[in-house]
């Protein structure tokens, strides 16, 4: 037991990074001091307003049984299915994919206790989604039955509700992992392509088929007329019946099982896991004769495609903005109304001009700027060592961000260009407005991206979303953008398109100045 | 007519908000700008009613150039007229 307990401490710390706040430098523990009481009070103003809110929620229900149908029970259902998807997706990566696994079997450890501590740390995360959801409910629910002695046997029920949801993700957790590790041995460039289809599925259901879900019909075809809920809940969880103590002991059992199975497959099931990893790194690329430029853009374009977090992060813009193409086609009339509609508030008529102003903030959302310098992380020193001057490399950087985004303009430009009936100087405007404005936007990230960057991170998340550049970058420029469209709109309502060629300008000089601004920071790199 | 189609148009023409739509359609064709300024209410709620009444039959709408205008669809009124004077 005290070699579990020492496990899950540690895997605490290496997953909360306490030890950087016990044994970091000062300047680290200083970060990490103000980061962690930033999230702490995030936590407990959120928990009053919760417990707040449920204990409010409760108090309406007049008898027990109403709180058990209606509050426990669908809580219940939602905290498992919570649990079993985090268990699935984050579960089984904290069992199979640690990349310090290795150095746990070579210490005189027993792989049973690894793995009943990484067990454990995941069930805890659980069980806290369990008693934020059902604890005042529960506690509301044991008051008004009077029956004392209940209390420990519901509670020992809320504690084996996240075991079971727990074993089960993580298991077909580790079933996905290696049959998706199949379809992903090819390389990371397909699984980032692979990731964006998904995005652009999701992104896609949502904007046009989630409207037209009646959740009330499908609620009551699945749930209530199957008898799904009942069947799941009734006389199992929290009724204080026989069949409850009966079926929690099963459960019980089956946990203990689950767990026994998964601490026996433990060691082979990682060894596996590691196998189809080492395979996905194999990545075949051909060597050819190619210009300094032009090998400088394509390694840019393999590295981009092969970080998921990356891809995911900066692709938004250019997903929306094809979905708003994609709508716009299909739904010409409504998006027209809808953009009639924003154009009233201030008053404009010309609807070509709202939309190139629509089209030019949803492509600001696609920025891989302001992460490129820091990404080339301990590789930044050889890269130096390279005959390539510090001013090719950013050059090279900056056309990658208009390689991506600028042919999607213009793709944009023809199809809308055709479905809205534009005359020849709004479909220029409709053209060079966004292409303006995501050049400012990709100058404004490179600069900040000189101007702080950070080649000592350990994770590409922390320079890709919570980096400075990449907050500053994001915020500033959807803030200088909405501004100015604002502006632009409320002012010069009358002369729009006139004001809209001065605006291009304006952006255009900006562009131009920062570029010239970066030789000052250019030698951070 | 069917029954299902009745239900259909009354229950595009239980909101009041809707129903002031095609009072200011009895005379005129109007776009959705225009509609939007005689309410005290946000875009998207404008266009949600629009979409509905467009949905219903109960408005047509035109497409020229870039701008959308709205009108009564005369047949459908015609029809629910007619089921009204049958039901006299």
């Amino acid at each position: 037991m005290k070699m579990i307990y020492l496990l899950v401490k540690r895997q605490f710390s290496e997953v909360f990074k306490f030890n950087k706040i016990f044994h970091g430098s000062e300047k680290e523990k200083r970060r990490y001091f103000l980061i962690f009481s930033m999230i702490l009070l995030g936590i407990a103003i959120f928990a009053v307003y919760w417990f707040r809110n449920m204990s409010q929620i409760s108090s309406i229900f007049q008898s027990s049984q109403d709180i058990l149908n209606y509050l426990i029970k669908p809580l219940s259902l939602l905290s498992m299915i919570v649990i079993f998807f985090s268990a699935l997706i984050r579960g089984s990566g904290i069992l199979y994919t640690d990349k310090n696994i290795n150095v746990y079997f070579a210490y005189p450890i027993q792989t049973r206790d690894i793995a009943l501590a990484k067990l454990c740390f995941t069930y805890l995360w659980g069980l806290i989604i369990a008693v934020i959801l059902l604890i005042i409910p529960i506690l509301k629910y044991e008051f008004s039955t009077q029956h004392p002695l209940f209390i420990f046997f519901d509670l020992f029920q809320l504690l084996l509700l996240p075991a079971i949801s727990i074993l089960l993700g993580v298991i077909l957790g580790y079933v996905f992992h290696r049959q998706m590790g199949r379809v992903f041995q090819s390389g990371s460039c397909i699984r980032s392509l692979l990731y964006l289809g998904l995005l652009f599925c999701f992104i896609g259901f949502m904007f046009f088929f989630f409207q037209d879900i009646n959740f009330n019909d499908l609620y009551q075809k699945w749930f209530v007329r199957t008898g799904f809920l009942n069947v799941l809940t009734k006389s199992t969880f929290f009724t204080h019946s026989t069949e409850a103590i009966i079926f929690t002991i099963i459960l019980f059992v089956i946990v203990v099982l689950l767990a026994y199975y998964i601490t026996k497959t433990y060691k082979k099931w990682c060894l596996k896991t590691q196998v189809i990893d080492t395979r996905k790194k194999v990545i075949r690329r051909r060597y050819q004769r190619k210009t300094k430029l032009c090998s400088l853009l394509l390694r840019e374009l393999y590295r981009y495609f092969s970080i998921p977090v990356y891809v995911m992060n900066s692709m938004l813009g250019i997903i929306a903005l094809l979905l708003f193409t994609i709508y716009s086609c299909i739904e010409t009339e409504n998006s027209l109304m809808y953009l009639e509609l924003f154009g009233s508030i201030f008053e404009v008529k010309n609807i070509s001009v709202i939309c190139a102003f629509v089209i030019s903030l949803l492509i600001t959302l696609t920025n891989v700027t302001y992460a490129s310098i820091s990404i080339e992380g301990h590789n930044h020193e050889i890269l130096k060592a390279l005959p390539v001057s510090a001013k090719e490399i950013v050059l090279v950087k900056y056309l990658f961000h208009l390689f991506l985004t600028v042919p999607v303009i213009g793709i944009t430009t023809i199809i809308l260009g055709v479905a809205f009936e534009m005359s020849v100087s709004e479909w220029v405007l409709f053209f060079v407005l966004p292409t303006v404005f995501t050049a400012f936007t990709g100058m404004l990230g490179l600069f900040m991206n000189l101007l702080f960057p950070n080649y000592e991170w350990e994770n590409v998340t922390l320079i890709v979303k919570q980096s400075i550049p990449a907050i500053f970058t994001v915020l500033s420029s959807l803030f200088i953008n909405g501004i100015t469209f604002w502006a632009v709109m409320y002012f010069f309502n009358n002369s729009i398109i006139v004001a809209s060629y001065v605006l291009i300008g304006i952006f255009l000089f900006l562009t131009v100045n920062i570029g010239i601004s970066l030789k000052w920071v250019v030698k951070n790199l | 007519m069917t029954e299902e189609l009745l239900n259909h148009y009354f229950r595009a023409l239980a909101s009041k908000t809707r129903r002031d739509i095609i009072s200011l359609l009895k005379d005129d064709c109007l776009c959705a700008g225009d509609i939007g300024k005689y309410f005290n209410l946000t875009g998207a709620t404008i266009s949600h009613h629009l979409k509905i009444l467009s949905e219903s039959n109960l408005i047509k709408r035109k497409k020229v150039k870039q701008t959308v205008y709205y009108s009564l669809n005369i047949d459908v009124w015609n029809i629910l007229i007619k089921w009204f004077c049958e039901m006299k």
